[in-house]
């Protein structure tokens, strides 16, 4: 039975392999700041509750022979507290663009291995390419072209992602590490806690993480996304963007870089969605970096100069050379 | 009829599904249901999108 008009909503683990809970959209759009927050949406519609559907991963497969859904024309990597969702927001503004915001199926296919010990790179590759055609299949007739904004953590996967879409350009976003870490303390995510994330993304054991200060444990994590950026960049150059040159480097940088034509209406309806907080789009944005450079105490400063500034500068000079190709170019 | 054979007529019909899709209330649905087959009971459906909410909820609390 086809798939048409379905999406995988969520991922869960048996000891015979993966189970995917689907959610019908039907016409149903992508209109909240993340991936999650439209799911819960649509899948509390009575429609979900009543013909709720799951398959193995071979419907998936199945699937993305029948319906390949769309061409992916962007990747969008980040460290987090960086203004990401924001450039997701800008990029979803224009209605040719379907934006996938952080969606979970997408890091369970990425992260499989952590279930399943022992699942090659090649099958990693394949549940990573099936989910991305199942959730890229187009909500409107306008869509023509896909971005994924990954999760943070989801920086160590470039490879795969580069292995399955080798053509398709990529940024990686970033901030004073300071302002990020704040953001970090105040409200810390999955990968930047002593877990089996930030364990996957550091190297380092749980039981030491937990034995750390949480201040610690977060720039660790942070500073490793900032230099597996600076470092996949040197094989697999990424537009790399500040996040004190938002919103204006969006249409300025990105656009280009993602291969985007924008007409004055497309770049006002941009701009109009940056005048709102990203997260709260009900919200007026407010910068809010001055506040959060006050509120670092010595413990965040001290955890960033030594786990985040070295790679941050890095990524500092690597942008210095981008803009200044772009200057010369031009 | 059981509801998974009803489900599974649903699955395989794209129009049924779209326009049961439209219901943007549970009792709005339960009628649109039981019009296509009337021996499906009130109760048990709504016990059965209950039943989904509470899964969906432990399940996005598990993850």
């Amino acid at each position: 039975m086809s798939l048409l008009g379905w999406i995988p909503a969520n991922v869960r683990w048996f000891q015979d392999g993966p189970v995917i809970d689907w959610c019908y959209m039907g016409g149903q759009h992508f209109t909240e700041p993340f991936f999650e927050e439209t799911i819960n949406r649509v899948y509390n519609r009575p429609f979900n509750l009543l013909f709720r559907r799951e398959t193995r991963l071979d419907a998936l497969r199945d699937f993305a022979v029948q319906s390949p859904g769309l061409p992916p024309a962007g990747f969008v990597f980040h460290m987090s507290r960086c203004g990401s969702t924001l450039v997701a927001r800008m990029l979803g503004a224009h209605a040719e663009n379907l934006v996938l915001s952080e969606p979970s199926p997408l890091d369970a296919m990425l992260r499989i291995e952590q279930r399943y010990g022992g699942v090659a790179d090649e099958h990693r590759a394949l549940y990573f390419q099936w989910m991305i055609s199942a959730l890229t299949q187009p909500r409107t007739d306008a869509q023509q072209r896909v971005f994924v904004k990954f999760d943070s953590w989801s920086m160590q996967d470039l490879p795969i992602v580069r292995q399955v879409f080798p053509d398709v350009p990529w940024v990686f976003l970033y901030r004073d590490p300071v302002e990020v870490m704040v953001g970090t303390m105040k409200r810390s995510s999955f990968g930047t806690i002593a877990g089996p994330l930030s364990q996957r993304i550091t190297g380092v054991p749980v039981q030491q993480l937990n034995a750390m200060p949480a201040a610690e444990v977060a720039a660790r994590v942070l500073g490793k996304l900032c230099e597996m950026a600076a470092t996949f960049h040197q094989h697999s150059p990424a537009l790399l963007m500040n996040y004190s040159e938002l919103p204006e480097a969006v249409p300025a940088r990105l656009g280009p870089h993602f291969q985007l034509h924008w007409n004055e209406t497309d770049l006002d309806t941009m701009k109009q969605t940056s005048r709102f907080n990203a997260k709260k789009p009900d919200a007026q944005f407010a910068s809010d970096s001055v506040q959060k450079r006050e509120a670092a105490t010595e413990q965040i400063r001290d955890a960033v100069a030594q786990w985040i500034t070295p790679h941050y500068q890095q990524l500092e000079k690597l942008r210095s050379y981008q803009m200044l190709s772009t200057t010369t170019t031009s | 009829m059981e509801i998974e054979h009803f489900r599974s007529l649903v699955f395989a019909d794209s129009e049924l599904m779209e326009k049961l899709s439209k219901a943007s209330t549970e009792p709005e649905l339960i009628a649109m249901v039981q019009q296509h087959c009337g021996d499906l009971s009130v109760t048990g459906l709504q016990q059965m999108m209950k039943t989904s909410r509470t899964l969906w909820l432990q399940r996005w609390l598990e993850r």
